[in-house]
């Protein structure tokens, strides 16, 4: 009677299986998974290495503090990356580390191009007349007829297409322009 | 024959007390939110960076939003999100006079509301309500990941890693929301994430920076000073779907019965 063998072979398939999973679990299993729960902690900080590119009202005033005194009014707190888009690549960080007013800034980092929507439709965005807007915020039923009514005789020659930039400041949206500011 | 009356018995008292176990197991609570907030407490305990100890939330006042959109399109730009889907997007809601109400977000309202789309009858209120995800403290997302990519930070943010998602796509129809789509450039399920890279580095997430109206409020539960935890704290707040016990902690003010 060999009866032992049997035995002995359930153990020995029991041990190789205990190993392949073990030995796989350890393969397959991420690093720092389950140091903080059960997810791989070492994600957290690779989310967090993303770049940022809207930088906020502080950034811009770092350097831009004439046009942070003009915004007034209305359009104070409308933030400034709103309508400029996002202050990187403007104005990259990552080549900083000469104070910002240095003259020869030109010199440390270069500036890119800071574009801006200066269209009609950018200011509809917010200003066009719709039935879900706030009652008391400031809208536009028709472009036209506010042209027309808000003209005003030292802004020059009639313009029924006139952008609302003609007339309206952006940084202080209640003052109207007068020809020579235009 | 004893014997096999004995064996009976036994097996009997066996199948009782296997029931019995069984039975238990079954009535193990189920991880509810005071069991999270002991996960956070026992990450707490494990030595977590200075930078993790906030615990972010999220308001939004419904009543102040114009609908203006600039939120998506700073969240698209952020966030490198793929086109034609959204982190966060603008619902537009109209509700009239025969109690219809008529739902729209063309392009997630990344390009304003058309003025034409007005619905018909007269409306009798109107209102746009910002949507994103509500990072839940209950939520179904990560309940459902098979392989532990969606999870739950010690700081209270709902995260996706890409380099674990095998992009079933179970979460995505997990969320009750609609917040989480397969981005069909790795075919990985992304998310908000409350610009996680912005928040854990003192910026706020872009949607906020960029508000007009200051709509969208973001804070630390853990900051005395915070206006997003005084507005949770003091007025009175509501969450989206409260039925479905996710927990959400994006909360909003001025919700309609209408939304959904």
């Amino acid at each position: 009677m060999n009866h032992h063998r049997h035995v002995y072979r359930a153990f020995v398939v029991t041990g190789v299986l205990l190993f392949v999973i073990l030995a796989g679990r350890a393969y397959l299993t991420p690093e720092t998974y389950g140091q903080y729960g059960k997810y791989r902690a070492a994600h957290l900080d690779e989310a967090r290495a993303f770049p940022a590119l809207h930088q906020g009202d502080d950034a811009c005033l770092e350097c831009h503090e004439k046009e942070w005194d003009m915004a007034d009014g209305k359009h104070a707190d409308v933030p400034c990356e709103y309508c400029h888009f996002s202050a990187v690549p403007h104005a990259d960080e990552g080549k900083a580390g000469q104070p910002v007013k240095d003259p020869d800034m030109a010199k440390y980092r270069k500036l890119a191009d800071m574009a801006v929507d200066r269209s009609r439709e950018a200011c509809l965005n917010c200003h066009a007349h719709l039935s879900s807007r706030p009652e008391k915020f400031p809208q536009v039923k028709d472009v036209k007829k506010h042209i027309k009514d808000g003209w005003k005789p030292d802004l020059g020659e009639f313009e029924p297409e006139a952008e609302c930039l003609r007339c309206h400041r952006a940084h202080f949206p209640s003052i109207v322009k007068r020809q020579e500011d235009a | 024959m004893p014997d096999a009356g004995k064996n009976r018995r036994e097996f009997l008292k066996a199948a009782a007390a296997a029931g019995a176990a069984g039975l238990w197991v079954v009535l193990i609570p189920k991880p509810g939110a005071a069991q999270r907030v002991h996960v956070i407490e026992e990450a707490k305990a494990k030595g977590l960076p200075e930078w993790l100890n906030h615990y972010y939330v999220y308001v939004i006042d419904t009543a102040k939003c114009i609908g203006c959109g600039g939120c998506v399109r700073a969240c698209e730009r952020e966030n490198n999100v793929p086109a034609g889907y959204h982190r966060t997007w603008v619902e537009r809601y109209q509700v009239n006079d025969e109690g219809h109400v008529f739902v729209e977000s063309p392009k997630g309202g990344m390009e304003g509301f058309p003025l034409h789309h007005e619905a018909p009858g007269k409306v009798t209120k109107g209102f746009f309500v910002p949507k994103m995800c509500n990072h839940c403290r209950n939520t179904p997302c990560t309940q459902v990941c098979p392989v532990h990519a969606s999870y739950e930070t010690p700081d209270g943010v709902v995260l996706v890693d890409k380099k674990v998602c095998i992009g079933c796509g179970y979460c995505v129809q997990a969320c009750p929301y609609g917040s989480r789509y397969l981005d069909p450039r790795d075919h990985t399920a992304d998310k908000c994430t409350w610009c996680y890279h912005r928040i854990t580095k003192g910026l706020l997430p872009a949607c906020v920076t960029v508000c007009p109206t200051k709509t969208r409020v973001f804070g630390d539960m853990k900051d005395e000073n915070s206006l997003a935890r005084e507005i949770v704290e003091t007025l009175r707040v509501t969450t989206l779907k409260p039925e479905l016990n996710t927990e959400p902690f994006c909360f909003y003010l001025g919700l309609d019965r209408a939304v959904r």
